[in-house]
């Protein structure tokens, strides 16, 4: 079965009035610190200060914030990319039979998803800055002689995030190969194939959904991330977030920061409608 | 005209030699021994965890034997990797690709011996036909139901020729009317194929009905290997006497010996059978005899045989089932046809049962009641 088809067993089991009555503190909650001040925010953006577009025309003429744009895609591109290359195997590891291996990988992916990412921000400024514990150890190997310059990089904005993504990549795959049958792969050996075939044919295309969702959840979530490239990031590294948290709490031109938001907001919608897309279709290679 | 499989060389025959295989201190199968001969259709017939799957797997290459050998022909298969053995496996649940269409998982396992589209489109539809399923070649297995699978499965299995074709529990998950229906089926193809199939089930009768011979394990040992019949008439221990067909098993004491005939003393009076191993007067036994060779006869003075008394007549279509208590409270069942004599004896009737000497087994080892 797939995970609709257990989400459904619990379907219809509570009656339209009490279900509406349990989410109703949580909408409301949301409604008064999350949907008001964001759709007020929004909404500035046309109306200020004049009724116009005026703003978009500025974000999107401006060769700085189109740049500023054009690099957080990018980035979060890349971000996906690497966290994909690095976390298959992860994913594949935790999925094996057996118990040390799975175990061991699994805590060491979900330990660092309960240290805030400020924390491991800063702990790759301790490894990578000018005096960090990398250029040190170069240093006092001889092997250099000037610290190498990898801090406020794009570099060290994409390894960063890549680390403090990497376990929205891995889980959802790990899902996936965990619901392919092992018959599967066996029947692919014994009907003559080796390691490599049964990965491409028959691993592969099965935990294609996990990788879909994993890709989404990593892009998304890397467009609008702001901590990382705020701290291991330079001015030439400039990311949406960023951009939008200057035009706020520096420039004080909060309509203008409306507008990024707004157009954040509608990529981020749009990717995750056109990757469900993508998704729906391969529900139809969803396995028994 | 018969080109392709319908015309193939025949199976290559399968030698397990003393091969075990433990998990901790489970012994998942110990000490097999075991020929199959080129072309047979042998069972392996076990209760749940007798170890037969792990046979299987380990045929296959999935489990490395503990100790012991596996002969393909004459090539030894205990360290060749799995997708070397060249020996086709169908599952259980049929490990169909849920992603590929049926003509896409029968062309599989030629595309991983590279033969080409011709001839394996041609291939492909062979195997399609000897399964019935030509009009299918465009769905995914999730559009075929349960039955329509097993058949791909197995023409996916026969589609590149294998010498040997291992089959763990193929129609477990069919209803009853379909199994019999591909049992009749699946021999037949068995026999145009003339590959060499192992095939594991836990259903007796499915056994017998298909097999050239059978092997009934228990516990992970073989216990005894024999053709259908030989199995029906004389298990060699009390456990395949009890596993296979229904059986009375009762428990006594020898009173006397001679050769392999032998007298025991029973619940109800003396009785008469044939011990595979030599027994001693004094010796506690069982004896097991068939409810079809079971004799009753309405109670007289001085008649020889077990007396007890009817309790309940068990219709059952063309025979009939008694159910006779003896004094000791031990049960016995009978079989007669269902328009003879006895079958109108009504509960409650004394009625005495007897049975030719020959016909029963007296197994030792066993506990007399008290
Ligand atoms: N991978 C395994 N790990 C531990 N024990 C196993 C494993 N596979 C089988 N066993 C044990 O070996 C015994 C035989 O199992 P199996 O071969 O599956 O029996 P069968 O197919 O006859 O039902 C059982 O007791 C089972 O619990
Ligand atoms: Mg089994």
């Amino acid at each position: 079965m797939t995970t609709t088809g257990r989400a459904t067993a619990f379907r219809g089991q509570l009656s339209l009035p009490l279900t509406l009555l349990l989410i109703a503190p949580l909408v409301a909650l949301l409604a008064w610190t999350f949907f008001l001040p964001i759709g007020r925010l929004l909404l500035t953006s046309v109306t200020e200060p004049t009724p116009s577009l005026d703003n978009y025309r500025r974000l999107l003429t401006e060769p700085l914030h189109l740049r500023v744009m054009l690099r957080t895609l990018l980035i979060a591109f890349g971000c996906t990319v690497s966290a994909l290359l690095l976390g298959y195997p992860v994913a594949a590891l935790m999925a094996r039979p057996g118990r040390f291996w799975p175990k061991l990988t699994a805590i060491c992916v979900l330990v660092p998803l309960w240290t805030s990412a400020l924390v491991r921000s800063y702990a790759w400024i301790a490894l990578i800055g000018r005096r960090g514990v990398i250029n040190t150890a170069l240093i006092d190997a001889g092997l250099i002689a000037q610290p190498l310059n990898m801090l406020y990089t794009s570099a060290a904005v994409l390894v960063g995030m890549t680390h403090i993504l990497l376990p929205f990549m891995v889980l959802p795959i790990f899902s996936a190969l965990l619901s392919l049958p092992a018959d599967l792969p066996r029947a692919a050996a014994n009907l003559g194939a080796g390691r490599v075939r049964t990965f491409l044919t028959i691993v592969l295309p099965l935990s294609l959904p996990g990788v879909f969702a994993g890709c989404l959840l990593v892009f998304v979530m890397a467009l609008g991330f702001y901590i990382t490239p705020a701290l291991l990031g330079g001015p030439r590294t400039l990311m949406i977030a960023t951009l939008i948290s200057q035009q706020a709490t520096e420039a004080l031109d909060w309509p203008f920061a409306g507008a990024i938001s707004t157009v954040l907001l509608l990529m981020s919608v749009g990717l995750t409608v056109a990757f469900r897309r993508v998704l729906r279709l391969d529900r139809v290679v969803a396995h028994d | 005209m018969n080109r392709g499989i319908a015309t193939r060389n025949s199976g290559l025959s399968v030698h397990i030699d003393g091969v075990s295989r433990r998990y901790g201190r489970v012994t998942a199968v110990a000490d097999v021994s075991l020929q199959v001969a080129a072309g047979e259709f042998l069972s392996l017939l076990g209760p749940s965890g007798s170890g037969k799957t792990t046979l299987l797997m380990m045929l296959a290459g999935f489990e490395q034997p503990d100790e012991g050998r596996l002969l393909v022909g004459d090539r030894d298969l205990t360290h060749v990797a799995p997708n070397k053995r060249g020996i086709a496996m169908v599952f259980q649940r049929y490990a169909l690709f849920p992603h590929m269409t049926v003509a896409e998982n029968i062309a599989f396992p030629l595309r991983t011996r590279g033969i080409g589209r011709a001839e394996r489109d041609e291939k492909i539809r062979n195997a399609l036909a000897m399964v019935k399923l030509d009009e299918y070649a465009a769905r995914k297995p999730a559009e075929l139901s349960g039955g329509q699978q097993q058949r791909v499965a197995l023409a996916r299995a026969i589609v590149f020729d294998p010498p040997v074709i291992l089959m763990d529990e193929p129609l477990g998950a069919l209803d009853k009317k379909l199994r019999q229906h591909m049992q009749v089926e699946l021999k037949q193809l068995q026999r145009r194929l003339g590959a060499t199939v192992i095939y594991v089930t836990h259903d007796q009768e499915e056994a017998l009905t298909m097999s050239d011979r059978v092997a009934v394990m228990n516990h992970g040992r073989l216990v005894q290997l024999g053709f259908p019949r030989e199995l029906y008439d004389r298990p060699a221990d009390p456990f395949v006497a009890d596993f296979i067909g229904d059986m009375n098993l009762l428990p006594g004491t020898i009173t006397a010996a001679s050769g392999s005939a032998c007298t025991i003393q029973l619940d109800g009076g003396l009785a008469f059978g044939i011990a595979p191993h030599p027994l001693v007067a004094g010796a506690a036994a069982r004896v097991a005899i068939r409810p079809e060779h079971v004799v009753l006869s309405p109670a007289r003075a001085g008649a020889p045989g077990l007396q007890g008394r009817l309790t309940q007549t068990v219709f059952n279509g063309g025979t009939t089932v008694i159910l006779v208590e003896l004094p000791g409270g031990t049960m016995l069942h009978a079989s007669v046809g269902t328009r003879s004599e006895q079958a109108a004896l009504q509960p409650g009737a004394p009625v005495v049962a007897s049975w030719a000497p020959d016909q029963a087994i007296v197994f030792s080892g066993f506990a007399p009641p008290a």
